[in-house]
């Protein structure tokens, strides 16, 4: 599966996206071994200019390799005796706006042609269909499919249907950093009604697939900055997360429901995946003595 | 040969018949039921305890393992069926290969949708790493499957093992046990009907890993999911079978993209790994990933070639309930896809709708004392090599009682399956030359080592802590709370105390020392606890024991459940009530083990590591049984009464580290401290004394060409040496330096030589 490198015509925006993160182990590590997704891919609607990694100490295995989905996957190894580590990645990209599908066929229709898919759009969309370790279709949904079914009416138009669902999250659901971490069950955010752009994210997924629609998550970036009279978005300040939904003779096309946002334009995208544990930032196990761990992130994204 | 039916099912043959009659008909067969608990126990399946305390290293042991009891009665096939069942299971381990290059290759499974694509993603067991990559040369290396015949005579497959296929360790096990406990059935074998032998498979097995490696000698290592994996026992005896060394994930490292074995040598490279640990749980970097048992970056280096594995990662797909089903269907597209004519149908799964409809013919199996008919199900063996798949001729099989689902059978009972008949062909097994790894005495895995410093120090407590219970209680003639209770008492359950480990602070005080009878009820906990770590330790090295130290270790943990009980009986046990017949056969064993580590263990490095756990846990006890007996008491007698107690107590020290006959034979008089505390600390003539144990760390540190050891351990020698022993708070400050010196050496191999990696842990949170 490759994507086409961008050929929009509208003009894009040009980003810089810095986004650094200083472990502190608290003791001398023998070893560390990590994974990051981290380097951004090229997508129809965003050109990469450079994408780069660094980290400190400098790494003594250093592997990037795409993922089954298609990601910038970066396997790293330190074999030498550290205290710190910091991983750092730079990209510079053009992120141009999302072309919205020309046909809006009823959102059952479409769940029936993703059932009856032939050939290679079964491996574009099939893991995007089914539950995941962080999108626990099974075990809620009753609980998603009245939140579903309140947006996807019957014989509503898909794009009627996603802009529902989207604004419906951003409206009635809180967000509140203090609530949860990534791996907050969605038992937790469906009852609290509150969390991240993570658990919205799966939230969102959720839905859909109990619709039977295809969908992923998508890991990347929000402009820091918003253009002058422009309200700053949410979860600006970090790694931010949405989603994208899979539309017949179309393709894939994204949603933020933290922002009540369609076809979004300011989102720089890392990669996707069935789940955020397909494709979390940066993960890794350490080989050392027992210690208070202390872990920092920052992110940045600018225009240029 | 058998007659062959119409429908193409075996009639049983008349031998067969003959033999399960001959069998079932033996008057003795409960006896011969205790035979086979009993070499089982010694072979390791019983000594593995459900409750084994924390481990040296900070880990612990809780087993999920069920008991399991081999039935006397195995089940016999004869070699025409065996063989006919053997090609269709062969065809359908061909079968499952297939399904697997294309679920992790072209997948037209899922893009024809053959198999539901949503329910292979939706299973963890489809691994997203191995998607797109070549499992070279084959997914499969091992297979076991579960079959069961219903009445009519037909064969059905209960399920595909196919993740680490299980069961070829038991089943060694328990051909090995059941053999011998029908030693002269098997050798009353007509011939033509004899039993055939299930042990080329290790061959076979060994062969077929090495055909994994491009390397003409590879170096192989069975990987085990540890003491607490509930297969461990098999995995264990597997691993001495094939004669390849067991790995825990800490004893691995991937560096430069290759695997490599953290060894007392340093690190050698290996080329082939026999995985016994679930595909989610190898690499703990992968997505998804279970546990921290794994390697990290393992999965970098299968890929980079720098290991082979087997079976490949992502094999366990095959195992997911939910597609299992499936998988027959699939199989049968594959098959018409590429037009494969000719070939043996493969035995198909039943359904699970249909396995409530199926009679399945039954076994007699001994319960209690009576012969009882019961379904039984069978795991057949399989191993795939270059030239060809082989099938292990043999098996075992589990009891299922009324009522069960044959995939999660809640009986423990196994059964042995006896192939007879057939022509035995001659081995075609290519000889290769030695393979290097076989060197288990030179290439030892550090954690090997380290299991074994701890045994070491375990068992020499233990010895100690029983020995002095033993020796307190002789004295006390069951009268220890009470008024009339000798004065020695107080102070002797101090000794107690220290020796097995109670105070909270560093000394015992009079007001910290409870009543003796607690003190006993307590050093009995310790005792138990103390064999739990001897029992745990030696359960990972197990391959280093003999099969004689293994039925003391199966003793010692039904003597260590019987303290258990004791307890749980009582809560405070009276001294009356131990059993003096338990303490004597802890001792026994605990003296057999000891006996057969220095007569029966191959001195290599991992013994100079046991041997000094052990030595240097023995100056420890010698410390702590002098400390705690003098700690409430002065031992400067002012009254002929005084004098009395002081040499009871200083009877109690020599007793306690086995030197009071020494003592009277040398010395014939009335105890006394200098000379008491010379024979028990100084005396290198007395192998208890502390001295002794000091030259054996010598020995031992020189072995190791350990040179700080070898100088810290003569100093304390000399120091030994230069004490008089005039004046109990002299001896003390020479016990103080004794006991530091000790340390040091104990801190010291530890940090030089076996400060094992700890398991990983996750980057970004606080352990």
């Amino acid at each position: 599966m490759t994507d086409p490198v961008a050929v929009s015509t509208s003009a894009g925006t040009q980003y810089r996206v810095t986004h650094r993160t200083d472990y502190s182990y608290g003791a001398t590590m023998a070893d560390g071994y990590s994974v990051a997704y981290l380097l951004v891919r090229p997508t129809p609607s965003q050109r990469v200019l450079s994408s780069m990694l660094t980290t400190t100490p400098a790494p003594d295995e250093y592997d990037e390799r795409p993922d089954v989905f298609g990601n910038r996957m970066v396997q790293l190894g330190v074999h030498q005796p550290h205290d710190d580590f910091t991983v750092e990645a730079v990209s510079d990209v053009v992120v141009y706006t999302q072309e919205r599908p020309r046909s809006n066929q009823p959102w059952e229709r479409v769940a029936a042609q993703v059932a009856a898919l032939r050939g290679p759009l079964v491996l574009e969309t099939s893991a995007f269909t089914a539950p995941s370790r962080y999108v626990t279709v099974a075990e809620h949904r009753a609980a998603l499919l009245r939140l579903a079914n309140a947006a996807f009416t019957p014989g509503r138009p898909i794009l009627n249907g996603v802009e529902t669902l989207c604004t419906m999250i951003f409206e009635t659901f809180a967000f509140d950093s203090t609530f949860t971490d990534v791996s907050t069950p969605l038992g937790d955010v469906l009852h609290a009604r509150r969390g991240v752009c993570q658990d919205f994210a799966h939230l969102a997924v959720g839905c859909l697939r109990a619709l039977g629609l295809a969908a992923r998550y998508v890991s990347g970036y929000l402009e820091t900055e918003p253009p002058p009279g422009e309200e700053r978005s949410i979860g600006a300040d970090a790694s931010h997360a949405w989603c994208s939904v899979w539309i017949p003779d179309h393709g894939w096309l994204d949603f933020d429901p933290t922002n009540g946002v369609v076809a979004p334009n300011r989102h720089v995208t890392v990669g996707w995946g069935r789940d955020y544990a397909d494709v979390a930032p940066l993960r890794g196990v350490v080989i050392g003595p027992s210690s208070l761990q202390t872990l920092s992130v920052s992110v940045d994204v600018s225009r240029v | 040969m058998s007659p062959t039916d119409q429908s193409g099912t075996y009639a049983p043959a008349p031998m067969v018949h003959d033999l399960v009659a001959k069998i079932t008909g033996r008057y003795d067969l409960v006896v011969r039921q205790q035979e086979a608990d009993r070499l089982l126990a010694a072979e390791g399946a019983g000594h593995i305890v459900h409750d084994l305390p924390a481990r040296a290293d900070g880990r612990t042991v809780s087993l999920a393992s069920r008991p399991w009891r081999l039935d006397p009665i195995p089940i016999v096939l004869d070699a025409a069926e065996f063989h006919a069942l053997g090609d269709r299971v062969i065809a359908r381990m061909r079968m499952l290969e297939a399904i697997l290059a294309d679920l992790y290759g072209a997948r037209t499974l899922l893009t024809d949708r053959i198999v539901e694509p949503s329910d292979v993603w939706a299973s963890y067991r489809y691994r997203l790493a191995a998607i797109g990559q070549l499992a070279s040369p084959r997914w499969l290396t091992t297979y076991s499957v579960d079959v069961a015949k219903d009445t009519s005579g037909q064969w059905h497959v209960v399920q595909d093992l196919t993740d680490q296929p299980p069961g070829a360790g038991y089943t060694f096990m328990g051909r090995n046990v059941l053999a011998r406990v029908h030693r002269d059935v098997v050798a009353s074998l007509p011939r033509g009907a004899g039993l055939r032998s299930i042990d080329p498979f290790a061959d076979q097995l060994r062969d077929a890993l090495a055909d994994l490696a491009k390397t003409e000698s590879p170096r192989i290592v069975v990987m085990s999911g540890g003491v607490e994996h509930p297969s461990f026992v098999g995995q264990a005896y597997l691993a001495s079978r094939l004669g390849l060394n067991l790995a825990e994930g800490a004893d691995l490292v991937v560096r430069r993209r290759r695997l490599w074995l953290r060894s007392l040598a340093g690190l050698e490279p290996i080329d082939v790994l026999h995985r016994r640990l679930e595909g989610d749980r190898i690499d703990p970097m992968e997505v998804n990933a279970q546990g921290h048992g794994g390697v990290p970056g393992l999965l970098d280096a299968v890929r980079a070639g720098g290991v082979r594995l087997a079976n490949a990662h992502g094999t366990g797909v095959l195992e997911d309930p939910v597609l299992a089903e499936s998988w027959d269907e699939a199989g049968d597209w594959i098959s018409d896809r590429y037009r494969r004519v000719g070939d043996v149908e493969p035995l198909r799964r039943m359904s699970a709708e249909r396995r409530s409809q199926i009679d399945f013919e039954l076994a007699p199996c001994l319960v209690g004392q009576e012969i009882v008919h019961r379904a039984v199900v069978l795991r057949l063996q399989l191993v795939a090599s270059d030239r060809k798949i082989e099938v292990m001729q043999g098996a075992s099989a589990r009891v299922l009682s009324p009522g069960d689902d044959p995939n999660v059978p809640t009986a423990a009972t196994a059964k042995d399956v006896w192939v007879i008949g057939g022509t035995v062909a001659p081995p075609v097994v290519a000889r290769r030359e030695p393979l290097p790894q076989v060197d288990l005495i030179a290439s030892v895995p550090t954690r090997a080592a380290e299991a074994l410093f701890w045994a070491g120090r375990a068992l020499e407590r233990a010895e100690l802590v029983a020995r002095s219970l033993e020796v307190v209680l002789e004295r006390t003639t069951g009268v220890i709370d009470t008024d009339t209770a000798e004065p020695w008492v107080i102070p002797s359950s101090a000794m107690l105390m220290q020796i097995a480990g109670l105070p909270k602070g560093a000394r015992v005080t009079a007001d910290s020392t409870p009543a003796p009878s607690e003190v006993i009820e307590r050093t009995l906990t310790a005792l138990a606890k103390q064999l739990g770590s001897v029992l745990a330790e030696v359960s990972s090295v197990r391959e280093f024991f003999s099969t004689s130290a293994g039925r003391a270790f199966a003793r010692l943990a039904s003597s260590r459940a019987a303290i258990q009980r004791l307890q749980q009986d009582n809560a405070v046990v009276r001294a009356a009530q131990i059993d003096r017949g338990l303490l004597d056969s802890i001792l026994n064993d605990l003296s057999s083990v000891i006996g057969l580590w220095n007569e029966s263990v191959v001195r290599g490095p991992a013994w100079h590591f046991g041997e000094i756990g052990r030595r240097l846990e023995r100056v420890f006890g010698v410390i702590d049984g002098v400390r705690g007996a003098l700690a409430l008491s002065t031992i400067e007698p002012k009254t002929v009464r005084e004098e009395y107690d002081a040499q009871r107590l200083i009877e109690i020290v020599l007793a306690t580290n086995e030197s009071l006959v020494a003592y009277r034979r040398r010395y014939r008089s009335d105890v006394e401290f200098a000379l008491a505390m010379d024979l028990v600390v100084s005396d290198e003539r007395n192998p208890r004394a502390a001295m002794s144990a000091l030259r054996s760390v010598v020995t031992e540190a020189r072995a190791l060409e350990w040179d700080e050891g070898v100088a810290i351990a003569e100093e304390l020698v000399a120091l030994l040496q230069a004490e008089q022993y005039d004046t109990v708070a002299g001896t003390m400050a020479t016990l103080g330096e004794l006991w530091k010196g000790a340390d040091r050496l104990a801190r010291g191999i530890v940090t030089a030589y076996l400060a094992s990696p700890l398991d990983p842990r996750v980057m970004g949170r606080p352990s």
